[in-house]
């Protein structure tokens, strides 16, 4: 099959490369229609409250304003949840996060819709804020959803820890922190919604997870599916971000245009954004381990508190892949792991790039490091002799079947950065002020959503009278390069060119529901659905073509745009001619291809099962240079070395390993969102820093390919696993050098200077301290009687 | 957007400063500072007075004691690479260069430089504060992360500038034009303490334009240089920074030093008492190590911003012997 | 009728503004916006008391009457349908509204129209050749030098700007000259490249 591919494999262009370069791609806020209206969401004042009343009268009567709504007016359903539906498009009784919206209006400008909010009137009492997932579990805390704030407990189990750690020498116990992170994609969420010629409406925006968002629009206006069309505006990032918060901006949009009979379109400011939007969660993991003199592990135990926010999202589906990967891709009979999610009165969190497994792969791979160094042996040597390899059981009790490749990645990385002398090296080095370290991270990965939920998706590919191709799918193309890929495989399959195709942005009227395009499933799922789809209309136009030259349809082939005879290599017609011959004789040109993803179990008693139909295996190599006496970091060199089964296009898929590296470095070293007492505290980029062009290091990509029947040509995932190993490689090389140990990222300044947060220092602001959330609650109540 | 302000283009600094008598008005030069905090509704203005256009606020210059003379409006590009400052005065090419963004450089001015608004998030934010009349540093008991070490009295800000720290290392003096004449100060006398005044960072009165800095003839054993700490690599707040400018005796030793510290306090911040430990003295690990220990003497870190001591010593240290 | 309408007296004190979901608007600031204008949609506004401001972009000669609080942005986007500019955070702290004013790379969000009035500006419109691409949009698009493409426009000027004043930037001038802008997707691998091929292009 190598080297057969003519497309597959190639440095193809993107397909949507010329309109990015030009400017003359189409973001959701590029889009403006006649007499739209502005949209504007008042939101909540407070991080935990009851709403009293609110008065709208005096926004009404504004001048230029047309609508204003509050939960009342709602015709249909104002919930929605893709897995707990107890989110509110605006909020009714209570406000449970500060980006709650309350009420909506719509006028002629931005500016009258902004002074309409203002005339809102809304009374509120206040009620206790819970800020802490740890405290939001212990008794008495204030309650946020019904009678607990637990509403996920995952575990897995398997054999008997009890007895693990009785064959133990020696155990190994830890906590780890991590935070709260901003998605952070350039473009601030957009939608125009437009009121539909047969009723119904017409949405388009920076949509990531079309269907989802179409469902809840439905439901909010109380109509059927088939009469909301979302149409995905080409999108400027979304790492997972631009889920629920698209869908309640949808619904909220929808619901003005349908009060209004205008078109509106509603736009967040940056500010906006990251108010309102949901983050990565943070994880508090304790993690205790038993092991051999040897390295054997013989126990894991596992607790892992998830910071769930206001709402569950999907909660429940992120700490569920947190729960199969808690233990890493390492052999060890006997688990106990229970991931616990928390509601509090911070922003939700819900789906980010990783899905659950940045924060697990933190504590993994730093536990393997600290027990290599108990062992007395190299991080590379403690992962050799514990990693899987084929035909490994997991955690859960699954066999796995695929090529399993983490030692191939593993010494690959290492090799690559010369990972073993430098080890040994920087360890035995003198303690000047800047030291150098080297570090290792390591990972296994479930493909696509696995037993999370229904897996399926449908892409379609429609060839025209004069051999160009349409393609459409349900898989949806964040920057990623999905569109491209699945461009590549129809033009592989059709034997085409790959400029013959135009991909069509999703549009849930123009395609079947296939999912949200998450765990990066896009070129699996996608993929596997374009190939079905060409192959079918490969199959007509073959035979029409036999019909045509009297070949037998097995001695015929399709490529470099024409119709050939395999044996002869004559080429019999072009590309164009056979579908116009096609086309004349009434055959159908047109494939709809669907694929659904194999078999996956999970038994949640239990806590075992089949998690995923496959798996990526990947690893990461970082140099650093620690200054002892500041704590600052600089990552020097850094290797990422993915086994992708197969890159579809090698260009793209090392676009995903440098970008994936760049945002896990911000997760490792710089970024954290910080929400005090439910109030976050940046909101914009000036504050809320992200890797500029000066921090991030020359990354050597390695690709790896053992292809995977799963998979397109034996493509599987790359988005993801990209992300999710840089931020413990820096951390252990962070320990190599300095020879104290983060245990809380990000490892800023002064966790690396003195590996905990500093204390108060003396007398000032400690009596003040304890006043402080007073004061915050203060200062609302002072805004609060402004209006 | 930006609430509605009214706008006047004056063609001379005469004009300008006439514009600037009536209440509520604020000056835009390169406007960096200025939108973001109208935006922000850090502040309002009923007035924008935009001397972006006035010539007589531009230009580098020799000036006949061989000193040099920087109008306001320069832009920190200009001054990251003009020839003249990268050899003379390298501190502050280093200091401008060192701030923001390239296209932030291209716009913002040296005068907007020195007199920005602080960066607290809680003064930018929408906290009723002392800086804003208010009666609570919010700071105080919130998160005081990017906050002062050094001169916080009740309010706990640092200076923002790049370039004031390299200018008062190296002798700088401010020109002043308003409505009553002309003043020359020394910057190091321009910013004003929150002990002395909560509600503002310099000495300009309202119908007052900074119209140029100037530099004393560079000594002709002197060496200067500004290095800075930030969280990331670019397009970046100082966390630390330090400025110094020596002259050397002709045995290496230290005739005449100035240490001047930025983002660790209201103002950019001299240890005078490292100054003089240093005269006398040839730079070594030794000597360089000292005045450092004495650079963060009385240091009173708040309960997050302790790693700033660390970082103060540490750069002091380092900007020292890179000057050896 | 119309006049039972309350106008519009003042901007909202709440709402859009940054930070203001919380802590007090002070009693002064409000006071001031009440004093001030009624602000008005497009289409109401009496624009015939607007400074008038002529502006050259990407070659043409624009005459427009702006408000003063109009940025280079909000013009190029909403009033001229230059839409390839784009907005990200709207105070100069992402890049991806990037032009050249005069040949110099700005951010059109941190510049009033006024401010451009008599100048040249170049938006990522005006890098194509006619039909063709420019020599650095060319260049990002062989070198794959974006993912989303959200900063793409602003990329592709900050590097129009850089080989403008440095024709053959080495690596770590390209490093400096493209700090000014954000791209999450962290492209900055391929940007780097491609600002090296379009410096090669330029020749």
């Amino acid at each position: 099959m190598v080297g057969k591919h003519k497309i597959i494999g190639k440095p193809e262009r993107r397909v949507d490369a010329w309109g990015k370069v030009t400017g003359k791609a189409k973001y959701a806020e590029d889009y403006t229609v006649g007499h739209q209206l502005w949209g504007k969401v008042l939101r909540s004042k407070y991080p935990h409250a009851k709403i009293l009343s609110i008065d709208t009268s005096k926004a009404s009567e504004l001048l230029g304003v047309e609508a204003v709504l509050t939960a009342r007016e709602i015709p249909g359903s104002n919930v929605f949840g893709i897995v707990v539906k107890n989110q509110q498009i605006l909020a009714d009784e209570r406000v449970r996060f500060l980006g709650d919206g309350v009420a909506l209006v719509a006028a002629k400008s931005k500016e009258i819709a902004d002074h309409a909010l203002a005339l809102i009137d809304v009374q509120y009492e206040l009620l206790p804020v819970v800020s802490d997932p740890e405290e939001a579990l212990r008794p008495g805390a204030p309650l946020i959803h019904g009678d607990t704030n637990e509403f996920v407990h995952h575990k897995v189990r398997k054999g008997d820890v009890a007895k693990g750690f009785a064959e133990a020498d020696f155990t190994i116990e830890r906590k780890f922190k991590t935070q709260f992170v901003e998605h952070a994609y350039i473009e601030p969420e957009a939608v125009l919604a437009e009121p539909a010629e047969q009723g119904g409406v017409k949405i388009t925006g920076s949509v990531q997870n079309l269907f989802s968002s179409r469902r809840s629009v439905a439901e909010a206006l109380g109509i059927s599916l088939n009469r909301v069309q979302i149409i995905q505006s080409t999108l400027g990032g979304s790492f997972g971000g631009k889920d629920e918060v698209m869908t309640s901006m949808c619904c909220r949009a929808a619901l003005l245009a349908g009060r209004t009979g205008k078109p509106v379109k509603m736009v967040n400011t940056r500010e906006e954004s990251m108010l309102e939007s949901y983050k990565r969660h943070p994880y508090v993991l304790y993690y205790k381990w038993g092991a051999k003199k040897d390295g054997t592990i013989t126990a894991m135990e596992i607790r892992v508190v998830a910071d769930g926010g206001a709402y569950a999202s999907m909660s429940p589906f992120v700490t569920w892949r947190s729960v199969v990967q808690a233990t890493g891709p390492y052999y060890c009979e006997n688990v106990k792991t229970d991931v616990y999610a928390a509601y509090t009165n911070n922003n939700y969190t819900g789906a980010m790039r990783g899905f659950g497994s940045p924060q697990v792969d933190f504590a993994i791979e730093s536990m393997m490091d600290e027990l290599a160094e108990a062992v007395g042996v190299t991080p590379l040597e403690i992962r050799m002799k514990n990693g899987f390899e084929g035909g490994a059981v997991t955690a859960t009790g699954q066999k796995l079947a695929h090529t399993v490749s983490l030692k191939e990645v593993l010494s690959k990385a290492a090799q690559e950065l010369g990972f073993e002398e430098k080890w040994r090296r920087y360890r035995d080095a003198k303690a000047v002020a800047k030291r150098r370290g080297v570090g290792l991270a390591c990972s296994y990965r479930g493909v696509s959503l696995g037993a999370e939920g229904v897996d399926a998706a449908q892409t379609t590919v429609s060839v025209q009278t004069d051999g160009s191709v349409i393609v459409s799918s349900g898989v949806t193309d964040m920057g990623q390069g999905a569109q491209t890929q699945m461009a590549q495989i129809t033009a592989e399959v059709l034997g085409i060119s790959v400029d013959r195709i135009q991909f069509l942005n999703t549009n849930t009227s123009g395609v079947a529901d296939s999912g949200p395009t998450v765990a990066s499933r896009g070129t699996v799922m996608g993929g596997l659905a374009a190939k079905n789809a060409a192959e079918k209309v490969r199959a007509t136009l073959l035979e029409v073509g036999s019909e045509l030259t009297g070949t037998p349809v097995d001695a015929l082939d399709l490529a470099d745009n024409y119709l050939v005879n395999e044996r002869t290599n004559e080429r019999l017609a072009s590309f164009g001619e056979l579908t116009a011959a096609c086309f004349n004789k009434g055959r159908p040109m047109i494939g709809l291809g669907w694929h659904k993803a194999p078999r996956t179990s999970w038994h949640e008693e239990e806590g075992k099962g089949d998690a995923y139909f496959t798996f990526v295996y990947g690893a990461n190599a970082a140099e650093v240079e620690v200054d002892t006496e500041t704590g600052r970091v600089n990552v020097i060199d850094f290797v990422s070395v993915h086994d992708v089964g197969k890159a579809i296009n090698r260009a793209m898929v090392t676009g995903q390993m440098c970008g994936g590296v760049a945002m896990g470095l911000g997760y490792g070293l710089l970024e954290e969102f910080e929400i005090e007492a439910g109030i976050p505290k940046q909101l914009n980029f000036d504050e809320y820093l992200i890797p500029t062009s000066m921090d991030v290091p020359r990354i050597k990509t390695v690709i790896v390919e053992n292809e995977d029947p799963a998979g397109p040509f034996g493509a599987k995932s790359v988005g993801e696993p990209t992300n999710e190993l840089a931020a413990p490689a820096i951390v252990n090389a962070i320990y190599n050098a300095t020879g104290k140990r983060v245990y809380e990222i990000p490892a800023n300044l002064e966790r690396v200077f003195l590996g905990h947060k500093l204390t108060r220092h003396d007398k000032r602001g400690s009596e003040q301290k304890n006043a402080f959330d007073a004061v915050m609650v203060e200062s609302c109540k002072v805004r609060g009687g402004s209006e | 957007m930006i609430p509605k302000f009214d706008y006047v283009r004056p063609d001379s600094l005469r004009q300008a400063i006439k514009q600037l008598a009536a209440s509520g008005t604020r000056i835009h030069a390169g406007g960096t500072d200025l939108l973001g905090c109208l935006r922000d509704r850090v502040f309002t203005a009923d007035k924008v007075v935009s001397i972006g256009g006035l010539s007589e606020l531009g230009g580098i210059k020799r000036a006949s004691d061989g000193g040099l003379t920087i109008g306001a409006l320069t832009t920190l590009a200009q001054l990251a690479s003009d020839p003249v400052i990268l050899k003379d005065y390298p501190a502050l090419a280093q200091g401008a260069l060192s701030a923001a963004s390239p296209q932030l450089r291209n716009q913002g001015t040296l005068g907007g430089n020195l007199c920005q608004r602080p960066r607290c998030w809680y003064f930018r934010g929408d906290f009723h504060c002392l800086r804003k009349g208010g009666n609570l540093c919010y700071a105080v008991g919130g998160r005081n992360d990017y906050h002062c070490i050094f001169g916080g009295d009740a309010c706990y800000i640092v200076h923002p500038s790049d370039t004031a720290p390299a200018l008062v290392a190296l002798g700088a003096r401010v020109h002043i034009n308003g409505a009553n004449g002309s003043r020359t100060i020394p910057l190091e006398s321009f910013f004003v303490p929150p002990g002395k005044d909560i509600t503002r960072e310099n000495v300009l009165a309202p119908n007052e334009i900074l119209t140029n800095v100037s530099l004393p003839a560079p000594a002709p054993n002197q060496r200067s240089s500004y290095r800075k700490m930030r969280a990331r690599g670019a397009w970046d707040f100082a966390l630390a920074g330090v400025a110094l400018s020596l002259r050397f005796g002709v045995g290496g030793e230290v005739e005449g030093a100035r240490v001047v510290l930025s983002g660790v306090a209201p103002m950019p911040w001299r240890v005078a008492e490292a100054e003089k430990a240093l005269t006398g003295k040839r730079i070594t690990e030794d000597t360089a190590r000292a005045a450092a220990e004495i650079c963060i003497k009385g240091a009173e870190p708040m309960e997050y911003n302790g790693y700033k001591v660390n970082l103060v010593r540490a750069l002091v240290e380092e900007a020292l012997l890179a000057l050896r | 009728m119309e006049k039972k309408k309350r106008e519009v007296r003042n901007e909202s004190s709440t709402g859009m503004s940054r930070r203001n979901f919380l802590g007090t608007v002070s009693a002064g600031a409000l006071g001031a916006t009440i004093a001030r204008p009624v602000p008005r949609a497009s289409g109401q506004e009496d624009s015939g008391n607007l400074p008038q401001v002529t502006i050259t972009i990407n070659g043409r000669v624009h005459q427009l009457r702006v408000e003063p609080r109009w940025t280079l942005l909000y013009v190029l986007r909403d009033k001229l349908g230059l839409t390839g500019t784009k907005p990200g955070c709207e105070r100069g702290e992402c890049g991806s509204c990037t032009v050249l004013i005069d040949g110099v790379t700005r951010y059109s969000c941190l510049t009033l129209a006024l401010e451009a009035d008599g100048r040249q500006v170049t938006t990522v419109e005006g890098l194509m050749q006619g039909e063709q691409l420019g020599p650095v949009q060319r260049a990002f698009l062989e070198e794959d030098g974006f993912q989303c493409g959200y900063c793409t426009p602003g990329q592709v000027m900050s590097a129009e700007g850089l080989l403008r004043q440095k024709p053959n930037p080495t690596i770590d001038e390209i490093q400096i000259g493209m700090s000014g802008n954000l791209c999450r997707c962290g492209a900055y691998d391929h940007i780097f490249k491609s600002v090296r091929r379009a410096a090669e292009l330029r020749k």
